[in-house]
């Protein structure tokens, strides 16, 4: 295997609110190849926005990298750990948006609204790559095309609000790729798009990075956007990191039962009226009140009474390279699990 | 953008008419006028008065007509010969009158307003990108004190500091020596030197006011996903802020501008009292109780004049500053 692109370890982001800590990023570990497409899923207010917002450095306060290594091996083959940049820094601006570029949510709000699309990227342009206002233009229209812009010439000119939804996440996507990044953080690129326009942009986007070959960490809680543009997937669990494996055997061979859980509760074709989807039980816990040892234990099936709710399970790593966080993987554990747990 | 800039204009002629008719109905609304208020004055003090001078000064001011026709004669003569008519306690044409006081309530007015964005704006965005600090603390409690205590008890403060302080001449805009000298130099220096006493005073609650509105706007606009975007593609700080909330957080900084101008200008009456500047706030009240209908009816016009301009003004600075209203 080639050198990794991003590793990241032992990641800690924490916002401090008054005298209690929200530990929203919780000692995640993550490796992002070049050219691979990494997508990380989970429920909402697991940390997964922030994880990626951590990279960039561009958390919001009181929200903090507290500790942790986010290790990008530069273009120039320098490797720098972003964990320990300024966020304010020279250094950091120059890996956002050259190095590292990222997708939004919300293509309504993610756009200046008094600005023009041109505009907007052409002063990122001129910002990374020292060209010409004129030169920055033409690569503007250049990259306009090739998100699949109609007419890019007259879009340059169009103000955010006069474009719809797919068009704006078009035009974010522009703006993401204007400087040819080699890695894309896409946070639920496709999330507030209609189906037809998610089908749209997520071909557009493996399509882009075939062409361009670069590395996408896809954040997303759909299954089904997973099954069809991941390389590997990291399952992420109130902070953490609790699998990480080839999609093929997240889909086929899942370890930890909350990924199993998640999997089960994709509602299925040929599913009987009446019948009920399979869903996790319970909530997601309260991030200021976690729980002691494994923090799913509550909410798992295959809990051991006596030991998840005491030992924090640690990372271990399986003979098919599938990392995991459970007590029912860790070695001294194997012999003795229950024979239906590892199915 | 024209087609736009067009149609406000029309707008503003059509209120502007229907302020005149409006102006004129109130003035006329308490019963008598200044004849009859001028004569029971003359009756007062012993004077006998001749039914035919009432008579015949009736005649002469037209005030036996009916008030449709009053009207008539007086806009008629605004808009066809700019004549505003004649004053009666002073016994001059309005338009001397009003020109007098204009200039320099207009010029108070401009400067004043240039202050308060001077001052309102770098404070504002500093209370709010440093929002817990110290400094943004002390900004709101000086900002609240300006905004609490009234104009003139400002005014006094100043006045005695200037006076004792600074030994200049009290009150005006002018030193004694220069009130009726002819324009120069150093008569535009002795104006400035006396003008920042007013700026301050009129300027304090209209700044005050526009920290607290800028301030909250762009708190509104700092957390927006598009600054994290801006701040994602790797632009520095400052062009983070500058180029894309404080942008968007101006839009009602520059709406402001359709209020503060007429509100300098005819709400600096007491102010003007106070420091005895020659503008045109007190004039107005005097002539409203006297009932001097002409001087009182043109000075309401020339505000609302001056507060629609100033609406216009804005509306058109926010097109130009925000596409979304040009184009909707």
């Amino acid at each position: 295997m080639t050198q990794p692109l991003l590793e990241i370890s032992g990641l800690k982001t924490h916002f401090g609110v008054g005298g209690t800590t929200i530990r929203a990023v919780d000692g995640v570990d993550l490796v992002v190849n070049p050219g691979e497409t990494v997508c990380l899923v989970g429920e909402s207010g697991c940390g997964k926005s922030m994880m990626a917002r951590s990279i960039l450095r561009i958390v919001p306060p009181p929200g903090q990298v507290t500790a942790g290594q986010i290790n990008l091996h530069r273009q120039s083959g320098k490797v720098v750990d972003l964990a320990a940049l300024d966020p304010k820094g020279a250094e950091i601006r120059s890996i956002r948006g050259r190095e590292v570029a990222m997708i939004f949510q919300e293509p309504m709000t993610a756009l200046g609204p008094v600005q023009t699309i041109g505009s907007q990227i052409t002063d990122a342009i001129q910002l990374h790559l020292k060209v010409s206002r004129k030169e920055a233009r033409n690569q503007a229209i250049e990259v306009l095309t090739r998100v699949g812009m109609p007419r890019p010439e007259q879009r340059l000119e169009a103000y955010p609000f006069q474009l719809s939804g797919g068009m704006r996440q078009r035009a974010m996507i522009a703006l993401a790729l204007s400087c040819q990044p080699r890695l894309l953080i896409a946070d639920e690129p496709t999330t507030a798009l209609d189906v037809t326009t998610q089908a749209v942009i997520l071909d557009l986007i493996r399509d882009l990075q075939a062409e361009m070959g670069m590395a996408v960490l896809f954040i997303t809680h759909d299954l089904g956007v997973v099954a069809e543009i991941a390389d590997s997937v990291a399952v992420m669990y109130l902070g953490r990191v609790v699998e990480r494996a080839a999609v093929d055997d997240i889909f086929h061979n899942a370890r930890h039962p909350y990924t199993r859980g998640l999997l089960r509760s994709i509602p299925r074709l040929g599913i009987r009226v009446g019948e009920e989807l399979d869903t996790i039980e319970g909530m997601v816990p309260n991030p200021f009140n976690r729980p002691s040892g494994c923090s799913f234990h509550p909410r798992c099936v295959e809990m051991i009474p006596g030991r998840c709710d005491r030992v924090d399970p640690s990372r271990t790593r399986l003979p098919d390279g599938t990392e995991v966080r459970c007590l029912l993987h860790e070695p001294h554990r194997q012999e003795t699990a229950p024979a239906g747990a590892l199915q | 953008m024209l087609a736009f800039m067009l149609r406000r204009f029309i707008y503003m002629v059509v209120t502007l008419f229907l302020v005149s008719i409006l102006s004129f109905a109130i003035i006329q609304l308490p019963p008598g006028d200044y004849l009859s208020s001028m004569v029971a004055g003359m009756s007062a003090e012993g004077q006998q008065v001749d039914q035919q001078f009432i008579n015949a000064m009736r005649d002469r001011y037209g005030l036996g007509d009916p008030v449709y026709v009053q009207y008539w004669k007086w806009i008629s003569g605004i808009v066809l010969r700019g004549d505003f008519g004649q004053s009666f306690e002073w016994n001059r044409p309005v338009s001397s009158l009003i020109y007098e006081r204009m200039g320099l309530t207009l010029l108070l007015s401009v400067a004043t307003l240039f202050f308060i964005w001077a001052v309102a704006f770098p404070i504002g965005i500093y209370s709010a990108i440093r929002k817990n600090s110290f400094g943004a603390h002390l900004a709101t409690l000086v900002g609240f004190i300006g905004l609490a205590i009234p104009n003139f008890l400002i005014a006094l403060v100043f006045m005695y500091l200037s006076f004792r302080y600074f030994g200049q001449s009290v009150g005006g805009l002018f030193s004694p020596q220069y009130e009726n000298a002819s324009w120069s130099l150093a008569k535009v220096g002795d104006l400035i030197a006396h003008m920042w006493i007013p700026i301050i005073v009129l300027g304090t609650a209209g700044t005050a006011t526009l920290i607290r509105i800028m301030r909250a706007n762009l708190l509104d606009e700092l957390n927006k996903p598009y600054v994290t975007t801006a701040r994602a593609m790797g632009h520095p700080e400052h062009v983070v802020l500058l180029k894309y909330p404080v942008r968007v957080a101006l839009n009602p900084f520059v709406s402001t501008v359709g209020w503060v101008l007429p509100g300098l200008v005819s709400g600096a009456t007491i102010t003007a009292i106070v420091l005895n500047l020659p503008m045109s706030g007190p004039m107005l009240l005097r002539s409203l109780l006297t009932q001097d209908m002409y001087l009182a009816g043109s000075f309401i016009l020339l505000l609302s004049t001056l507060t629609v301009i100033g609406t216009l003004i804005s509306d058109i600075l926010l097109a130009w500053l925000d596409p979304r209203i040009r184009y909707s």
